[in-house]
């Protein structure tokens, strides 16, 4: 690989595809597979905050998607990470089935775009530069994001109390003095009970 | 030449038929030829106005091309019972369905007269196709079926016609056009051509001098490149708050563009970039080269008087010369 595509945040995102409404725009956005699901639901979630109407299609083949296709003016979010080179291929030869007004973004994976690369021309040229990654940073963020939901799942078990109990029984003073729990108020965002 | 000495005799009227034209004569058998001689007087008297043939013409044409047997009118059942194939058996043989259908046109075409004597359809989305055989049966089969109906037809056809063995389908167009690119580094009328474009669509005061200059340096001459362009330029001055489109959002359209171009490359399509990129050298036989005409990563243009030129995409230049660099 001797360069990546531009990387874009989720906002970024989805202000782009605000700016794109009422035109034929077709994005890709690229994440690793085990992110796609995660992505399509930030995504929807960010749109969501918007006037944009919004839907989203997760389909495991491009048949299928054509299938599903409706007249809908609006964000189109296509979860596209199982698509392989067929899948490319049949969209490129039916690209005027995707017509429509209003963005459409396909998100995607790196090994999936890069087919579509190869079997796709047509499609490819309606994307123009429209394609993007997102930041790694971002990737991170949401990562540590998930880490820490996991702990503190594993705190709730090893202790018993939800999340709420804990807040409670820092702020009236009677939280044991393990130092998970010091960690838990933490991941809380409530480090400054531990002052207390 | 012997049809014309013939009719100077004065009382012979001539009558030419090729028997292949019909036929395959490789599957030649008795009545083929006296059938073919009974189709070409048919058409003769038809030409010369002559309608009442006693259903002779009828007889003909259905052994000839086959039919379908009816019921009696007094039979319950109202459909076809049984089909009796055709003697004529062409080397390019009409789908029998398609055969339907072309009588059908044929008769939509004989009562829109009053509308229009010619019709030319001009017809898009074939480009399309990358399989390069079936694009021959269309050609084979739609095209020349529509054609003899005196249609004029006008192809948007795959680019990939035009390279190595399947150039040969292009014999079978009376005419064919090749639309190049716009050679916008060699010719200034090209750039006109593109400034135009993009004056339609965006007025100077909403984009600047050196920026527009630089959509269409680095389109390669490609409209639909150039108006894409543009559009990510836009939408990058949207998003930055910015009053007019100015060099520094195409240049970031440009650097979009030109990373996603370079996605999904093999090595050897890399390459070959390379190549391109520091000689201009493009064999453009493999089926990987012709991929990379396909996908515009390589763009040809070519002017009647000189050899054709090969360039990469101005696009992904720079990120070609990177990988030659580190290839070296």
């Amino acid at each position: 690989m001797t360069s990546s595509l531009r990387e874009l945040s989720l906002p970024e995102l989805a202000l782009r595809l605000d700016a794109s409404q009422g035109d034929a725009a077709y994005l890709v956005y690229v994440v690793p597979p085990d992110e796609l699901a995660d992505v399509a639901a930030e995504l929807l979630a960010e749109l969501n905050g918007t006037e944009i109407p919004t839907i989203s299609i997760e389909s495991t083949s491009a048949a299928r998607l054509l299938h599903e296709l409706s007249g809908f003016e609006g964000t189109l979010v296509l979860n596209a990470g199982g698509y392989r080179a067929s899948d490319w291929s049949l969209l490129d030869r039916r690209r005027s089935d995707l017509q429509r007004v209003g963005p459409t973004v396909f998100l995607t994976t790196e090994e999936s775009f890069d087919e579509l690369m190869q079997v796709a021309p047509n499609l490819a040229s309606w994307l123009g530069g429209n394609a993007f990654t997102r930041p790694p940073s971002e990737l991170q963020a949401t990562q540590i994001s998930n880490d820490r939901d996991e702990r503190r799942a594993a705190l709730r078990v090893w202790s018993g109390m939800s999340d709420a109990d804990v807040i409670r029984r820092a702020e009236a003073h009677t939280l044991p003095l393990d130092p998970e729990y010091a960690e838990w108020l933490v991941l809380l965002g409530r480090g400054d009970l531990l002052d207390e | 030449m012997a049809a014309q000495h013939l009719a100077q005799t004065g009382d012979t009227r001539p009558v030419f038929i090729d028997v292949s034209r019909r036929h395959d004569i490789g599957k030649m058998k008795p009545a083929v030829v006296a059938l073919q001689v009974g189709l070409e007087l048919v058409a003769l008297a038809r030409s010369e106005g002559i309608k009442e043939l006693g259903g002779a013409d009828d007889s003909l044409l259905n052994v000839a091309h086959g039919y379908w047997d009816y019921p009696d009118q007094d039979d319950y059942e109202p459909y076809p019972r049984e089909y009796t194939p055709g003697m004529l058996e062409s080397a390019d043989p009409i789908d029998e369905r398609l055969a339907g259908i072309l009588r059908s046109v044929q008769a939509v075409i004989g009562a829109l007269k009053p509308v229009g004597p010619h019709f030319v359809v001009l017809v898009d989305g074939l480009d399309r196709m990358t399989d390069l055989k079936a694009f021959e049966q269309v050609v084979r089969q739609d095209v020349q079926g529509l054609k003899s109906l005196g249609i004029g037809l006008v192809l948007a056809g795959p680019l990939r016609a035009l390279y190595g063995i399947d150039r040969t389908l292009l014999d079978r167009f009376d005419r064919f056009h090749y639309q190049p690119w716009l050679d916008v580094t060699a010719d200034a009328e090209s750039r006109d051509v593109l400034r135009d474009l993009l004056q339609r669509r965006l007025s100077s005061d909403e984009l600047d001098e050196d920026a527009r200059e630089a959509l269409i340096e680095h389109s390669g001459g490609v409209a639909r490149d150039l108006l894409a362009l543009a559009q990510s330029a836009c939408v990058e001055a949207y998003l930055s708050g910015a009053s007019t489109i100015g060099l520094e959002q195409v240049i970031l359209a440009i650097d979009t563009f030109g990373r996603k171009h370079m996605q999904g490359l093999r090595p050897g399509e890399l390459e070959v970039l390379e190549r391109v990129r520091s000689s201009g050298e493009f064999v453009g036989t493999s089926e990987d080269d012709l991929g990379l005409l396909m996908t515009r990563r390589v763009l040809e243009y070519r002017s009647a008087q000189e050899q054709p030129r090969y360039v990469v995409h101005p696009t992904v230049k720079h990120f070609v010369a990177v990988f030659g660099q580190g290839h070296k």
